[in-house]
């Protein structure tokens, strides 16, 4: 689905592209309390395959992660004004290889209404501690032909678990 | 009660137990804007989930937009959409 959005990537958007920059902060307890009220409703609604494997922690799903991609999906949302794109959480997915930067990947609706403001490189970071977690996407006009996917590089500053 | 009022009854005990609203759900306006009332993008996603529960019906994608959960009235016109006649 990401590769079938390259094309409105670079087509979409007649003006010149801005930086764009969203920031998002969550209550990791409130999260958890979703998690208990509605569990895989919850989870598999707003979380992408990968996001749910790499929040697990001891075995189990930890709050403090899901509640930092949370964070980074409403943080995409603000950056590309997407709140009325009608799209799933799961198609925005933040994923995170150890000793590897998090990046922001972008799916389907999503990618194609990000497309519309230009070609982007997407940076992100998150963190949680103290009961809350933050996230802060920075996107950069980026230019396809060295970068074709819209997709976020940016170092990720481990935390304490909440 | 008619239909709507049976209908925003019901919008408006999810959105007391699950919308973290700061004013009282029952006592707002169908009209009034949801997310001056308190309710953050976090509380809407629980009110959606809730809201299938309670009407047996399943969001699309396409409805996910913070219009659709801004008032009781948005709310319901969405969920007229969902259940079957």
């Amino acid at each position: 689905m990401l590769d079938a959005a390259v094309p409105a990537l670079k087509s979409a958007s007649t003006t010149p592209a801005r930086a764009r920059i969203g920031i998002d902060l969550v209550h990791v307890a409130r999260i958890a309390e979703s998690v208990q009220a509605f569990g895989d409703r919850f989870t598999h609604r707003l979380f992408a395959a990968g996001e749910l494997r790499d929040s697990m922690v001891a075995g189990r799903l930890d709050a403090g992660q899901l509640a930092r991609r949370f964070a980074a999906k409403e943080a995409v949302i603000k950056a590309f004004d997407l709140s009325e794109s009608g799209i799933g959480w799961s198609q925005i997915e933040m994923t995170e290889c150890a000793g590897d930067a998090a990046r922001i990947r972008l799916h389907g609706r999503a990618a194609e209404s990000a497309a519309r403001w230009g070609t982007y490189e997407i940076a992100v970071t998150s963190s949680h501690d103290r009961g809350m977690a933050c996230a802060i996407v920075v996107a950069l006009p980026g230019d396809a032909t060295n970068e074709s996917r819209l997709r976020g590089d940016a170092s990720h500053e481990p935390a304490d678990a909440a | 009660m008619t239909d709507n009022a049976t209908l925003d009854a019901r919008i408006r005990s999810v959105l007391a137990r699950h919308g973290r609203l700061a004013q009282d759900a029952a006592s707002l306006a169908e009209s009034a804007d949801l997310y001056q009332a308190g309710l953050t993008s976090h509380a809407s996603v629980n009110v959606m989930l809730a809201l299938e529960s309670t009407f047996d019906v399943e969001f699309p994608d396409q409805m996910l937009t913070r219009s659709v959960f801004s008032s009781v009235a948005a709310i319901r016109g969405a969920l007229s959409q969902l259940i079957p006649a």
